[in-house]
């Protein structure tokens, strides 16, 4: 892959040409909303991190030619933003639990729960295991590629895939029986 | 690297995995996107905020440092910072008998003070109009007339 002052795509997005942008949409976001989804499991929350990704990318564009792998910058992109969305459920959640007592008003209608034995035991996954699944499954990244996203090394990316597989297999299992 | 050598009850799981119906962008979510990253890229780029590095930080710091050093050391050469000699009693008598002789009126105290002013190099006025009543003064303004007039009881003729 060129480096990002090398890539016509990158020199594109830095130079704010519209074209650009949409190359890069249709060459990226169909991965990115799956692996946004394999992360958050919800289609609604995987669009906004994915519009986010991009609207971030055009307002960061002259940072831009800094950039090695526009593919990277837009994995970990989407990956942090489903990081806050995590953390931002976990605050609804501690605040359902207020609702649940009668101390605050019910502001979040409730989630659905995921449909299919895989998907539900996918997302019982820890979110270490689950984002390293959803990046090289949904995603399609190279466990090179997922270990550049999540700053970590090859071995331990392939260590927790491998986890996650084991995880997966134990609670499909358990529900067979 | 080489691909982790799974057994296979996790491949069928990973070949699960990967089978299984993701969502795909709709036409809605493309156009949102691109519709509004069109209204960023018309709109002025933002200046872009950066943070000091730590030697940027580390010159303007020293470059302040040495503006205030620059000032205060002009600020101080500015001022006199030695003390006067002491009075030559020698000339203050001269001066208190010269004034004695020009003023007669004068007290011998007060002629004295007088000197000692003028030996000191005061910048204060000498105070030799003693004879001017209020209103003899047309260069002073007439309220200050009597506030530096001093009080005639005290002038010996």
């Amino acid at each position: 892959m060129p480096r990002g002052s090398d890539d016509p795509l990158v020199a594109g997005l830095v130079a704010g040409r519209e074209e650009a942008l949409a190359a890069a949409y249709e060459q990226f976001a169909g991965r990115l909303l799956a692996a946004a989804w394999g992360m958050l499991g919800s289609r609604e929350e995987a669009e906004d991190a994915v519009q986010e990704v991009f609207l971030n990318l055009v307002r960061s564009r002259s940072s831009l030619a800094e950039v090695e792998s526009l593919q990277g910058y837009l994995f970990t992109a989407i990956r942090h933003a489903a990081v806050r969305r995590w953390q931002r459920r976990r605050r609804d959640c501690a605040s359902a639990d207020l609702v649940a007592a009668g101390n605050v008003a019910a502001s979040d209608p409730p989630r659905a729960e995921p449909s299919g034995r895989l998907e539900r035991a996918l997302r019982a996954l820890p979110a270490e295991q689950r984002e390293v699944v959803a990046l090289k499954i949904d995603g399609g990244l190279t466990f090179a590629e997922t270990a550049a996203v999540l700053g970590m090394s090859i071995n331990t990316v392939a260590s927790r895939y491998r986890y996650a597989l084991e995880k997966l297999r134990q609670r499909l299992g358990e529900e067979r029986t | 690297m080489k691909p982790p050598d799974l057994p296979e009850d996790l491949k069928a799981i990973e070949r699960d995995l990967a089978a299984r119906p993701r969502p795909a962008p709709s036409e809605a979510l493309r156009q949102r996107i691109l519709a509004a990253a069109r209204r960023d890229l018309s709109s002025p780029a933002a200046p872009e905020q950066r943070r000091l590095g730590t030697w940027e930080f580390a010159l303007a710091a020293a470059a302040v440092a040495l503006l205030v050093t620059n000032l205060a050391m002009s600020a101080a050469n500015d001022m006199t910072w030695s003390r006067r000699p002491a009075l030559d009693r020698n000339a203050v008598a001269a001066a208190a008998e010269e004034i004695s002789r020009l003023a007669p009126q004068l007290a011998p105290q007060e002629a004295r003070r007088e000197a000692l002013i003028l030996v000191a190099g005061s910048p204060l006025p000498m105070v030799l109009e003693v004879n001017i009543k209020p209103g003899e003064a047309p260069w002073m303004r007439p309220d200050r007339q009597e506030l530096l007039l001093p009080d005639a009881t005290d002038v010996k003729p």
